[in-house]
């Protein structure tokens, strides 16, 4: 296993109170769905079962019809990869309240751990920063947490922060699959 | 239109046949306009917009519609509503071999995901079109999918792109395919 931060803490860390923030929350297929969901599920989560690519986006569509609403987007970094085109769309977008957080084991975790592009240069905090996200951050210790919790939370957006976490596999939490209620709870516990 | 049937936020990548509309929403204070870097990000995007109690559309070319299949997949999954505006290229007088074959399977190719596909073949019928695809996708009407709902407009309303340089050549370099 890779040394890294562990990614449930850093999850549990990032969702801490989020009630009285009212915070928004999109996950990204695979691991960061179980992360979020392992922190405590939530009408307003919605995790992807697919549309791989898709959550930074997802996260958009809410931020600008949610202004009034904190938007953190929980993905992975092969999912954030794939969806790697929503960075310059999201740069330009300019939404002050979206946050990303990148939980970065370098590897695709649910298939069997081949490693992505991340373990070879690519730096997602660098890539946002060149699309003109106004803070980005890396978080390699797991001292530097709450400095990328904080910056996902309240922290001028976009916001895109890569936390750089071990490669190991944590148990199966999963949250409901079944897509209109994911849609339905969350819209009417936002009383939409 | 799209302001009066409530839609709050729309993506596009830009198609010459949809020059006019993209600039005249960019000018609507009611409507967010998102320049999407690929057309997959605004079916996600429209994901999150229903998710907050508005409502998407996204606008492209037919070419786009291959951008987004996995993507278009989650409006049935999710039962999102979304309104997908397609001008379309490759059908007849089409001057780029290259277009055909997206332009010719984008409208099964989306019905193949269960998007309830309309299509406007004359410039009169595509104000009545959008309406009712507006009508149906968000106002809990005639919905066949439940989800997207994708209004193709022919390319005969739009109108053939010309390659003409003038001088019997290919195009120049660097003009827009």
């Amino acid at each position: 296993m890779t040394a890294g931060i562990d990614r449930r803490a850093t999850t549990a860390a990032l969702l801490a109170d989020r009630h009285d923030a009212g915070l928004l929350v999109v996950a990204g297929l695979g691991a960061p769905a179980w992360d979020i969901t392992a922190a405590g599920d939530h009408p307003l989560n919605f995790p992807l079962w697919g549309a791989m690519g898709g959550a930074a986006m997802v996260g958009l569509g809410l931020a600008l019809t949610r202004p009034d609403r904190r938007v953190l987007v929980v993905t992975g970094d092969g999912e954030q990869l794939m969806g790697l085109t929503a960075l310059p769309t999201i740069g330009a977008a300019a939404p002050s309240n979206l946050a990303i957080a990148v939980l970065d084991n370098e590897h695709y975790g649910e298939t069997g751990g081949q490693p992505t592009a991340t373990g070879s240069g690519t730096d997602l905090a660098a890539v946002a920063a060149a699309c003109g996200f106004p803070t980005t951050l890396r978080v390699r210790e797991g001292d530097d947490v709450p400095a990328g919790v904080d910056a996902c939370r309240a922290a001028q957006g976009p916001v895109l922060v890569v936390f750089k976490v071990a490669d190991d596999v944590p148990d199966l939490v999963v949250p409901p699959r079944d897509g209109p209620l994911l849609v339905e709870r969350f819209r009417a516990a936002l009383g939409v | 239109m799209l302001s009066d049937a409530g839609i709050t936020l729309v993506g596009f990548v830009p198609d010459g046949g949809l020059r006019e509309l993209i600039g005249r929403l960019g000018a609507d204070p009611a409507i967010d306009t998102v320049a999407l870097t690929t057309e997959e990000e605004g079916i996600a995007m429209c994901v999150g917009a229903h998710l907050g109690g508005g409502r998407g559309a996204v606008l492209m070319q037919s070419s786009g519609v291959g951008n987004c299949i996995n993507m278009v997949g989650m409006l049935g999954t999710c039962q999102v509503p979304a309104l997908l505006l397609v001008t379309m290229r490759g059908q007849t007088g089409e001057a780029n071999p290259w277009q055909v074959p997206m332009g010719q399977a984008a409208g099964e190719t989306l019905e193949a995901l269960g998007v309830d596909v309309r299509r406007a073949s004359t410039s009169d019928a595509v104000p009545g079109e959008v309406a009712r695809a507006c009508e149906d996708a968000f106002g809990g009407g005639s919905n066949a999918s439940g989800g997207g709902i994708a209004v193709l407009i022919d390319q005969a309303v739009i109108g053939v792109k010309s390659f003409d340089t003038g001088h019997g050549g290919p195009p120049d370099p660097g003009s827009a395919p």
